[in-house]
Order: structure tokens, then C-alpha cells, then sequence
């Protein structure tokens, strides 16, 4: 199984993404965003990548744009 | 016990207590700055951040909550608006009653830009008349301002005419005396740009405050550093908020301001009653009491000017008699007393609370009718 990350544009995006995934108990962890991804210094949304459709439905139905990678 | 305090339009007392428990709650419990690193203290800081955007723009009724941007004060808003957008040798349209926040940055941007600048027209309460309005309109005019609630006589303009009559223009209101007394609907209006305060009629903390802007494209940023997104580049991000958000927010502020958003207090004191002081107050014979022409365009703060006595001579024994809390002068806002005929003399301003009842009323109107000879 691999570790999947989603990086948002801004903290608001983390913030809503982190409360609507949490509210429909789907397993993610705030970190800070990994550097071989970007160079941002905020935050970012890790999760299994067995999750991935539910969370990428989740960002959807919130219209929360993401960049998405595997590891 | 007795309210005393009259002056809510300069900052609002008292707060409800949450503001200043969520204020310790931060300071001594949550700690952790906004949007940089990862661990629990600032996902619970930048969550409770983020809570109140959704709160502002609930209040503002806009759709985009990103569009909400949180800075100090109003003033600082307006700043960031007027020195943003592209206004060189533009004309700009002004309500009457606007406040130095507004008329001091357009001064300079008049020196330095070529702008010009007009009054609407508007009748003797200084209510913009709204059928006159269009005549004013040149090919330059890129912004019509408004000050929604005065801070001198608490007369509140019709902004969803306005924007109707100015069309594809960009209108640019200023909340900082109405927001939290009376209705905002943002959307509704198709306002472009809005300017609030955390401290005055929402009871929050002083220090907070923001603007709602339709299109972030249009402005460029006024302050320019460290947001935690975008960090490879020299340049500030593109889109709101953080591109209008550098620097570590007021988040102690911010948490009183929730604090206030989910405890408002419900007016304690009825309209009649307040109609019912200012009609008394009127008929008193040697006051002019400054107030809107209709009832219904009232805001809650009006202003009086004694025939007799200068407007700190009044208000030093409303406080010395009566422990009566107001504020004299020109409430930084000349341009309105000009259009109001009370400059430079000034005013003595009465601001209420919803925290006032019925009983501060009378209390307050007694008080003002002894004033005949001090």
C-alpha cells in the first residue's frame, strides 16, 4: 500500500479539506507539505491510497482544487 | 446596574465575556501560528482562522468565503483597496458623509495619481439622492464610495440603489459602523468591494477587521512577505486570501472575534424607545439634534449641537454629572459635518449598544434635558 499526499494552494483549503474528511471519518493526517513535492512551507493532507476515490470525491463535492501524489 | 457608556461607535463595550475567554483560551491553550508547519497547535489555530472567514462571510451573505480577507481595522482595508486598484486620473464618486479612512488616502492619491474627486448629491440628513446620481457619472469614474451607517448622525444610505444606478462601476462600502447593527447582504447587493471592523458593532476585539472583494485580480496587495504558500517564489501569491494576507495574523484578535460571532447579544432596548429619545431630545428647544430626516434610514448613534455651550463643554458634564460616556469633536470624519453644517465645531455623539435597555435610554434622555444651562 502506498502513502498518497494532497497539496492545496492555500491553508484554507487544508483546513476545510482536514474538517469534511473528518467529518465522514475517512482516515488523513495533516503534515507539514514534503519537500520533494513543493517548496511550501504550510501544510498538506497524507492518506492510503486505499482512501484516495472517497477522498478525492470528498475535495470534489467541497470544489477543493488538489495536487496529488503517490509515494 | 446602570450603562453608561455612549461611545460604541468609537469601540464597542462592554464585550461578551467569550471574547475575552477565547482570547485567553488562545493565548494559553491553543498557541501555534496560521498555515506554517503541520502540527496539531496550528491545525487548531488556523482551523479556528478559518471559522471565523466562514462566520464573516455568513455575516457579509457572500458565497466566496476566500474573498473575505482578515487585517487590522477597517482603515487598513480601505488602504488596501484605494492604494491597490489602478485609479490613475480616475474620478471618483463619494457618499457625503465619509470618514477620514476614506478622504485622507484619496487625498494623496489625489496629489500623486491625478484623481478627482465628487460628492453625490444628497439631501440636508446627507442621504445620497439617488435619482441625481447618475448626472455625476463621467467616462473616468472607476469607484463610487459609500459609508453605509454615518458616524456622525447615523443616517444609513441606500447602497443597493446606489450600486443599481452606477451599474458595471465598482462600489466600495464602508461597514464600519453598521456591520452587526443592521442587516449586510453583500451578494444581494452586488457590491465589489466592503470594508469592516471586528471592535464596533460586532463586539469583537480592536485589532480585527477585513474586507469582502469580489474580484482579488483587480487590487494588488498592499503589504507583501511570508503567507506559507507559494514560499519558492519572490513574488505573492495570486489568489485570496493569502495574497492579500502576508505577515503572521492577529490570531489572539482573531479568537475574540469568534468569540463575539458565536455570542452575539440581542438588542436589549426597543426601537420605539430609541425613536421615542431622539424625538424628545429634539423638541427640547436648545439642542439641534443630527439624525436621519426618516425614522426608518436611523441608525443607532446620532449627534447633538447645543446652542449655547461648545460640543466638549456638553460632553465633559454629561461624564462629570452623569458618569455619561460620549464622544465631542469632529469624529474624524470633517467632510461629513461640512455636509452636515457643523464644521469645525463639531458634535456630541451618542452610540449605543444592543447591550442598552430601556432604562439607559431614559437615563441618558433625563440626563441631556438638564443640560439647558450648566
Amino acid at each position: 500500500m502506498r502513502t498518497m499526499f494532497a497539496i492545496f494552494h492555500s491553508t484554507r483549503g487544508v483546513v476545510r479539506a482536514n474538517r469534511a474528511c473528518t467529518k465522514k471519518s475517512i482516515p488523513c493526517k495533516v503534515i507539514p507539505v514534503p519537500r520533494e513535492y513543493s517548496s511550501e512551507c504550510g501544510m498538506a493532507l497524507e492518506f492510503d491510497e486505499t482512501v484516495e476515490r472517497e477522498i478525492k470525491k470528498v475535495l470534489e463535492e467541497e470544489m477543493l482544487v488538489a495536487e496529488f501524489h503517490k509515494k | 446596574m446602570k450603562n453608561t457608556y455612549f461611545d460604541n461607535a468609537a469601540t464597542s463595550f462592554p464585550k461578551p465575556p467569550a471574547v475575552a475567554e477565547m482570547i485567553t483560551t488562545y493565548l494559553n491553550a491553543v498557541g501555534g501560528t496560521y498555515g506554517r508547519s503541520a502540527y496539531q497547535r496550528v491545525i487548531d489555530a488556523s482551523s479556528g482562522v478559518e471559522t471565523v472567514r466562514d462566520l464573516m462571510a455568513e455575516k457579509l451573505q457572500v458565497e466566496h468565503v476566500e474573498h473575505v480577507i482578515f487585517s487590522f481595522n477597517a482603515t487598513t482595508a480601505i488602504n488596501t483597496i484605494l492604494s491597490g486598484l489602478n485609479l490613475n486620473n480616475s474620478h471618483i464618486l463619494i457618499s457625503p458623509l465619509e470618514h477620514n479612512a476614506v478622504t485622507r488616502p484619496l487625498e494623496i492619491l489625489r496629489g500623486k495619481c491625478g484623481v478627482t474627486i465628487d460628492i453625490m448629491p444628497h439631501f440636508p440628513d446627507g442621504r445620497i439622492d439617488i435619482d441625481n446620481v447618475k448626472s455625476m457619472i463621467r467616462d473616468t469614474t472607476k469607484l463610487v464610495i459609500v459609508n453605509h451607517q454615518s458616524n456622525v448622525n447615523g443616517v444609513i444610505q441606500p447602497v443597493d440603489k446606489v450600486k443599481n444606478v452606477v451599474g458595471g462601476i465598482p462600489v466600495l462600502l464602508d461597514l464600519a459602523q453598521s456591520l452587526g447593527h443592521i442587516p449586510v447582504k453583500l451578494d444581494e447587493w452586488n457590491i465589489d468591494f466592503a470594508v469592516f471592523t471586528g471592535h464596533k458593532g460586532l463586539l469583537g476585539p480592536s485589532g480585527t477587521g477585513g474586507f469582502f472583494i469580489r474580484n482579488p485580480d483587480l487590487v494588488d496587495p498592499l503589504v507583501a512577505g511570508g503567507t506559507g504558500s507559494r514560499s519558492e517564489s519572490y513574488e505573492m501569491p495570486s489568489f485570496a486570501p493569502d495574497k492579500f494576507e502576508a505577515g503572521t495574523p492577529n490570531i489572539a484578535g482573531i479568537y475574540g472575534l469568534l468569540g463575539a460571532l458565536k455570542n452575539p447579544c440581542k438588542r436589549q432596548y426597543k426601537q420605539q424607545k430609541y425613536i421615542e429619545l431622539l424625538d424628545t431630545i429634539s423638541s427640547c428647544g436648545f439642542v439641534k439634534v443630527l439624525r436621519a430626516t426618516d425614522k426608518n434610514d436611523q441608525g443607532d448613534l446620532f449627534s447633538l449641537v447645543h446652542h449655547r455651550y461648545d460640543c466638549s463643554h456638553i460632553a465633559s458634564a454629561l461624564y462629570t454629572k452623569y458618569a455619561i460616556e460620549t464622544r465631542s469633536g469632529l469624529h474624524c470624519a470633517p467632510l461629513a459635518h461640512t455636509t452636515l453644517g457643523t464644521f469645525p465645531n463639531g458634535s456630541v455623539r451618542f452610540s449605543l449598544s444592543p447591550y442598552h435597555t430601556d432604562s439607559d435610554l431614559d437615563f441618558l434622555c433625563n440626563a441631556i434635558k438638564k443640560l439647558e444651562y450648566i
